[in-house]
């Protein structure tokens, strides 16, 4: 056992992880039993920086996938003033297990990445990892998509794997679907004879205007929604390099996005009781 | 560790760790997990019991007892401090501690010092791979100690019974853990019947050639043969017969107290059934 190692065979997860992240993003400066802050009560295996703004932890572990450590450590880390996602390094056969399979499902679920290492000591990145500030479990998103018809919900979960990969992408995209209910509000509202065809067609700034003036008992719905989009629909990619700022801009995202996913039921459920279909367009 | 962890995450560390003064730095007697987690946690401050500082031999025994109680090292490690403790107790004691000695001053019983000596006897590169084995995970261990205890064991057996393999152990030891690794000997259980086959020339009449030859056939890195076979092939049936004669015996002794004690009259119907049906086939085994 080594030094610092916890259990049998850390040392060989840890060179392998180490190989492994050095080849994958080019050599960064690898902290190996370092402390990031003294605040933060986890000193990780190893430690280094991502795109200069994320916090990488990686631990090794020999009891399955998920170690408890990182249920312990799962809030401690999310409200630390950093971007900061983490990785567990376990052996292959670690997950071919049931209750490895469960952990893994856990594992991704929560926002925390894996690498598996084989008796050779090769080491494979099999979950990415993402800062644990921009984490939304899956069953909470599932909450939110309860009451919704097929289309929005299918709609809200290529959302949802955009927000995973890039959380701004991922609000983008469901700010795109905001736009599309409130365009076939528009179409059904003209259907109806409450608003003109060619005021359900203009610009969405104007439909909502419309619409807006049209519904008063919705307002608060409308005004939402109006927004949400006004908001989201033009976040910029860049990247601040301080990590405090980047970490404000995960949070941000992540409020956005949840944001996101209350205005759909909040305006579905408004235009529903106007008597419109409170369903989607695609833009 | 996992269990430890939780536990001083949510109550801090509730036993004092153990150390000594050395100089500038304290020195860890009791409490290396807890220190483990306590890092690992990023505790600014553990709290400890400073302690004289005990002599070597005082340490050793110190740690052996420590271990006893609680979570047991592995036998590698044992063995390897079992050592420098004989050592200090021959330059304390001027003598070598016999075996009941060491048992009572490390709190090891006398089967876990056996089984260390087995494990020290080793050449020093079986002794690298299980050290090198050992700082893999649990899971990709494929040489354990258990391997090398049981295999030491059975080796040990077969030299007294067959001194003519001593001169090619190291080669045997290399057969044999190459086996164990590619699978054609599946269980370190099995170099019992390695003995097994060794012990039934005296143990179960069998010509001492055939036993040497099947256990060629075992030590013989170009063929396939495992234990089980090797086993099967000999010696099994002899064992289950002399198992059986001893159990016939001990049923003619049960019927002999029947007769004597003239309790015929309560043996049950099941029974009868089973001598009934004992009885056929011991006929028709006796006749032929």
């Amino acid at each position: 056992m080594s030094d610092d190692g916890l259990t049998p065979g850390h040392d060989f997860l840890q060179t392998a992880a180490l190989t492994c992240f050095s080849e994958r993003y080019g050599n960064p400066t690898m902290h190996v039993n370092k402390q990031l802050s003294p605040h933060l009560e986890w000193v990780p295996a190893l430690r280094f920086l991502l795109h200069g703004h994320i916090n990488v932890f990686v631990e090794p572990s020999d009891d399955g996938p998920y170690p408890r450590l990182f249920a312990m450590k799962f809030a401690e880390v999310s409200s630390y003033p950093e971007p900061i996602a983490i990785y567990c390094v376990c052996n292959y056969e670690a997950i071919t297990t049931t209750k490895g399979r469960q952990d893994l499902k856990r594992l991704k679920t929560h926002g925390f990445g894996l690498v598996t290492v084989d008796p050779n000591g090769n080491a494979d990145v099999l979950v990415t990892a993402i800062p644990l500030v921009q984490a939304i479990p899956e069953a909470e998103f599932k909450q939110y998509l309860n009451g919704l018809p097929k289309n929005i919900r299918q709609s809200a979960s290529e959302a949802f794997e955009d927000y995973r990969a890039k959380p701004v992408n991922g609000v983008k995209t469901l700010s795109e679907l905001v736009e599309g209910m409130i365009k076939k509000a528009g179409q059904d509202a003209a259907k109806r004879g409450d608003i003109t065809t060619r005021e359900s067609n203009m610009a969405l700034a104007n439909v909502l205007d419309t619409l807006y003036a049209t519904y008063s008992s919705s307002r608060a719905s409308i005004g939402g929604a109006r927004k949400f989009v006004n908001e989201c629909r033009n976040l910029t990619h860049h990247w601040p390099k301080n990590k405090k700022n980047a970490y404000k801009k995960y949070s941000d995202c992540k409020h956005h996005f949840i944001e996101g996913l209350r205005t759909i039921q909040a305006f579905r459920t408004a235009m529903r009781s106007l008597g419109l279909t409170g369903s989607l367009k695609k833009v | 560790m996992d269990n430890l962890m939780f536990s001083i995450n949510r109550l801090g560390i509730q036993v004092p760790l153990t150390v000594y003064q050395d100089g500038e730095i304290f020195r860890l007697i009791d409490g290396e997990r807890r220190w483990r987690c306590a890092k690992k946690l990023n505790l600014r401050s553990v709290p400890v019991l400073v302690q004289d500082k005990p002599t070597e031999l005082e340490n050793l025994l110190l740690m052996y007892n420590i271990h006893a109680l609680r979570e047991q090292w592995d036998y590698f490690t044992i063995a390897s401090k079992l050592t420098r403790v004989i050592e200090l107790y021959e330059e304390e004691h001027g003598y070598e501690p016999n075996e009941i000695q060491l048992s009572e001053e490390t709190g090891l019983t006398r089967g876990q010092i056996r089984r260390c000596r087995l494990l020290l006897d080793l050449p020093e590169r079986f002794k690298d791979r299980l050290l090198q084995e050992l700082k893999l995970p649990k899971l990709q261990q494929k040489l354990s100690e258990d391997l090398f205890i049981e295999m030491e064991r059975s080796l040990k057996t077969v030299t007294t019974r067959l001194p003519e393999y001593a001169e090619h152990i190291d080669d045997i030891r290399d057969t044999l853990v190459e086996k164990f690794r590619e699978g054609r000997i599946p269980a370190v259980t099995d170099f019992r019947q390695l003995s097994k086959i060794a012990t039934a020339v005296e143990n179960i009449g069998l010509q001492r050639m055939t036993a040497v030859r099947s256990l060629d056939a075992v030590f013989d890195p170009a063929d396939d043969k495992g234990i089980r076979e090797a086993f099967s092939e000999t010696v099994e049936f002899g064992y289950d017969e002399k198992d059986a004669a001893r159990r016939l015996q001990l049923l003619t002794v049960f019927l002999d107290r029947i007769l004597e004690t003239r309790q015929v009259e309560s043996l049950d119907e099941d029974f009868l059934d089973h001598a009934r049906e004992l009885h056929a086939k011991l006929s028709k085994i006796l006749e032929n």
